[in-house]
């Protein structure tokens, strides 16, 4: 090799005008020094102990999600207009993804990433999307349920969900309903506007289609009741409670007078709303409903009554507004003192003002009537609905009652060995994702008990955030790389990656043409909506490949994966710890570790 | 759940001597990954020469030449005529400088090869100070930033780089940020199909030089842009002026705030400065208009 310039030695060799010598000197080596070496010869992982480390963690809807829906990937999936892959993953979690993406009240939609950015990911109308334009069917998670059979008692969302994933996990389910079809309240109480029957219809083929044992018209009394037990290992009791809770008002025996839920399931009802003037007692979900049906049965107007402001009314915020919208008028902080009759008919309502005062036992503010405040309103049609209750049925007499519901553990099981509840029997919260959610973790909690080798201490490592949200899916699959308790909080910076994308409006009907019918009243996205949609999704805590790691490392040492599912690593012999690939990873994946 | 992707070919090599995330060598490797292997490299003194790497090792996987700190245009100007006489006339060559080498003592040389068009992409790397010397002001060193040498805030304003480059009338020029590596790579692949000569104006976050954390380059560079500190735009033959990326129009507060050099900043220094950046967007989008016009 030639000597470099800079070497002492080169002066001499090159004064000494040997022909070889003079050659030597037109050798570019010979006129510059040339770096022939890689600087991939610095190890420069040596200048820190700070690496990278990849761990995928929970998205902030998803801990939010009672069922605990893996949110992320099935809008992953959404926006490459995977709708099959996205109902799939939503079937992982929860039966009932048609109902849910329409009548949810949606608490993953609050705690989105994206809020503060330009609003939440409509996560609800993409669940209803997937289940509408998707074809997955429910998968087997394992088969050691096999020759262990569970009854189930009920038919509503607890019921389903339990039978669904006690059947997913082998179990022979018998799945008994007092009435003359399955579904508990989503088929005999939230009306068609908003839960058409096929939406319904289509998640419950989808249940049915696993091997569940579905008997109608049997009311289950104590008898039967004893008879399952001995026919069954473990015994999921979700009743309900649509037991209509009387005012004990003066006048509240007269026609006019109607239950809600009975006016609800009832048509013969519904048609004496006809040109009326009708007056709903109540500020719950209920009460929204019948005002929405009474308008849509033809009433002349209809006003809504409640005791409280309009912030503790326990109705959805969704349907509040489009009960507005429809022209359903509020009467805040008033209630009923008694209804008026003359000659056995209803002629109108004697209201009382309210005020709001101290917190009750239930933490809400108590309704205080004010003195000397009564006026009476006309009406021709009074709905009451202040809430439903447990009915005290016999097969419930056993058991331990908690303010006027069935007690039970975290798991469900009830004071009675081998016998769980949930739903709204339970003091769960009264919503469809709520009596899921008890009977996904009581068909878990079954599974666990009646198979030996189950450790249900292992529950705990699937909660999602601090849960209860959980995830069935991960119990029996082991997802590398994830740690389901850490949620994803973007800061501002991080939101300021993704370019602005209002979130989409969603195709509402005009409300004097909705209150003609009880046609949908809110149209689903189109494919292409929903992609647009889907793709507004930080898709917290779930890596994509998006690359940006890799790409903003100032070192190139970032290894991005070679194979489709693979995780990210790094050249730690050139990784300084700068932490450039945590700051910028927007799904909160990557983190600085010392002493890596 | 990914998608296999086929990634570009990394010129830059892993081992080089930038601190650690330095936005300068971040915006080297991409606009090496975007140029591709073939071609040929000017570097000059500045961080960029520390990023290439020391004697004997070079973190340049493509040949290059270490140039004096005020001729980088020149030289990628004779290096180009070289492969010219050679034959090699699609091999482009491609300067890196920094601020220091461009707005202040290679101005001069620039301005000489670019009023004669000569072939070549030259892209300044502005760290808005002399970094690699220990942080001193430069011409390109905004109105009261703290540097070594202005250490109440400097008190000029940045001089107009782009204005400058603009009034050659030069076939390309724009800005280009780290934070917005599409918008870099397709302007990079843009100069790379054209001739004459094309001028790149990176700004390039300086961990050290700007007191910001060792992870934030990137953020602070998407915030220059975000608050149209550094717009991202370019202009074409020194006349047509297009903006490549619509800003939120954030408040500078937001940048200047994120940066250990501005923190001893008074309200009214703050505002001063959001009124020039007002001004200066509102005279970019003038030109901008003025374009689509003409079209
Ligand atoms: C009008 C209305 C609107 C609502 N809207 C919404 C909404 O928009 N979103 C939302 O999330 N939630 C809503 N809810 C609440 C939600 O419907 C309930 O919380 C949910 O249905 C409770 O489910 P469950 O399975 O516990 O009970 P249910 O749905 O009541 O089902 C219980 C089932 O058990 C059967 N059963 C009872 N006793 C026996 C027996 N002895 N033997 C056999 N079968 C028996 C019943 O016939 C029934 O089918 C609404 C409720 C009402 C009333
Ligand atoms: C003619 C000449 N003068 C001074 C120097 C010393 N010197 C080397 S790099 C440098 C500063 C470079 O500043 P800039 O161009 O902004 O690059 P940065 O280090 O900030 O990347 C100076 C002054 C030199 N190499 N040559
Ligand atoms: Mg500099």
């Amino acid at each position: 090799m030639p000597l470099s310039p800079l070497n002492p030695k080169f002066t001499e060799s090159a004064m000494n005008f040997k022909k070889e010598n003079i050659m030597k000197c037109f050798d570019p080596q010979m006129i510059i020094p040339i770096s022939r070496g890689s600087t991939e010869h610095f190890k420069t992982g040596t200048w820190s102990d700070v690496r990278p480390l990849f761990l995928e963690k929970t998205s902030p809807c998803r801990a939010g999600c009672p069922i605990g829906n893996d949110i992320p990937r099935a809008l992953y999936l959404a926006a490459e207009g995977e709708f099959d892959g996205a109902l799939a993953a939503f079937l992982q979690e929860s039966p009932l993804p048609g109902v849910c993406g329409r009548v949810c009240y949606h608490p993953c939609q609050a705690p989105c990433n994206r809020v503060e950015l330009d609003g939440a990911v409509q996560i609800r109308a993409l669940e209803r999307s997937a289940a509408d334009l998707g074809t997955a069917r429910p998968c087997l998670l394992t088969d050691a349920g096999r020759g262990k059979p569970v009854a189930v008692v009920g038919s509503g969302p607890a019921g389903l969900a339990a039978a669904y994933h006690l059947a997913r996990m082998g179990h022979p389910v018998t799945m008994l309903e007092a009435e003359d079809r399955p579904g508990g309240l989503l088929a005999r109480g939230i009306p068609q506007f908003r839960l058409p029957a096929e939406a319904f219809q289509n998640d419950l083929d989808r249940i049915l289609s696993l091997p569940i044992d579905l008997k109608c018209n049997s009311p289950v009394g104590e008898n039967a009741l004893k008879k399952l037990m001995t026919e069954h290992q473990a015994l999921f009791l979700a009743l309900g409670a649509d037991h209509h809770q009387a005012l004990g008002l003066a006048g509240e025996d007269l026609p006019g007078v109607l239950p809600g839920l009975a006016f609800l399931r009832r048509s013969d009802f519904q048609a004496r709303a006809r040109g009326a003037h009708v007056v709903v007692i109540g500020g719950g979900n209920t009460a929204m409903d019948s005002a929405r049906t009474a308008l849509r049965s033809g009433a002349a107007r209809v006003t809504l009554v409640y005791r409280r402001s309009r912030t503790e009314m326990p109705a959805f915020q969704d349907e509040v507004a489009e009960a507005e919208e429809e022209g359903v008028a509020f009467r805040f902080l008033s209630g009923p003192a008694a209804f008026m009759g003359q000659n056995g008919r209803l002629v109108g309502v004697k209201l009382m003002e309210m005020t709001l005062g101290k917190a009750g036992p239930d933490g809400r503010a108590q309704p205080v009537p004010l003195r000397d405040s009564q006026t009476d309103i006309d009406c021709d049609l009074v709905i009451v609905a202040t809430g439903q209750a447990v009915e005290p049925a016999p097969i419930l007499k056993d058991l331990r009652w908690e303010r006027g519901r069935i007690w039970a553990d975290e798991a469900g099981l009830s004071s009675k060995p081998g016998v769980f509840v949930g739903g709204d029997l339970t003091p769960t919260r009264a919503s469809v994702v709520d009596a899921m959610a008890s009977g996904k973790r009581a068909a878990l909690a079954i599974h666990l008990a009646l198979v030996a080798e189950a450790d249900p201490q292992s529950l705990l490592g699937v909660n999602l955030g601090q849960g209860p949200a959980f995830s069935i899916e991960a119990f029996f699959k082991t997802i590398p790389h994830w740690d389901p308790q850490q949620v994803v909080l973007l800061d501002e910076l991080d939101r300021l990656t993704a370019p602005p994308m209002p979130p989409a409006i969603l195709p509402q009907r005009d409300p004097a043409e909705r209150v003609g019918s009880f046609d949908e009243a809110v149209r689903s996205l189109d494919a292409d909506q929903a992609r647009k949609e889907a793709n507004r999704c930080f898709f917290c805590g779930s890596c994509i490949g998006c690359d940006r790691c890799y790409i903003f490392c100032p070192e190139g040492a970032v290894i991005p994966p070679e194979d489709e599912g693979g995780t990210y690593d790094a050249h730690n012999e050139y990784c300084k710890g700068c932490g450039t690939c945590a700051s910028v990873c927007v799904r909160g994946i990557l983190e600085n570790k010392e002493g890596a | 759940m990914m998608k296999m992707k086929t990634r570009p070919v990394e010129v830059l090599r892993r081992g080089h001597m930038a601190c650690p995330g330095c936005g300068l060598s971040l915006g080297m490797r991409m606009v090496l990954r975007a140029m591709g292997p073939k071609m040929v490299g000017v570097v000059v003194p500045s961080c960029v020469a520390v990023t290439s790497g020391p004697f004997p090792y070079t973190a340049l996987g493509v040949p290059a030449f270490h140039s004096a700190f005020e001729i980088a245009a020149p030289t990628a100007a004779g290096i180009a005529a070289a492969l010219k006489e050679q034959g090699k006339e699609d091999i482009p060559v491609l300067a890196f400088a920094g601020d220091g080498g461009t707005f202040d003592i290679g101005l001069q040389s620039l301005s000489g090869a670019a009023d004669r068009n000569e072939n070549f992409i030259y892209v300044c790397m502005d760290n808005e100070a002399y970094m690699n010397t220990g942080i001193q002001v430069s011409s390109a060193t905004p109105r009261y930033t703290w540097t070594g040498t202005s250490p109440t805030g400097n008190p000029r304003r940045k001089k107009q780089i782009m204005e400058i480059m603009a009034a050659h009338r030069m076939p390309y020029a724009a800005t280009a940020s780290i934070a917005f590596p599409e918008d870099l790579t397709r302007k990079i692949q843009k100069a790379k199909a054209m001739r004459g000569t094309r001028f790149i104006h990176m700004l390039s976050p300086c961990t050290t030089g700007w007191k910001i954390g060792e992870d934030m380059a990137v953020k602070v560079a998407m915030l220059s842009v975000e608050t149209n500190v550094f717009p991202l735009y370019e202009i074409e033959n020194g006349l047509s002026y297009t903006i490549t990326y619509s800003s939120r129009n954030l408040p500078v507060e937001k940048y200047l705030m994120a940066q250990g050099r501005y923190q001893h900043l008074q309200p009214d220094q703050i505002q001063a400065i959001q009124a020039e950046t007002d001004r200066a967007w509102v005279d970019l989008q003038g030109r901008a208009a003025k374009r689509k016009e003409e079209l």
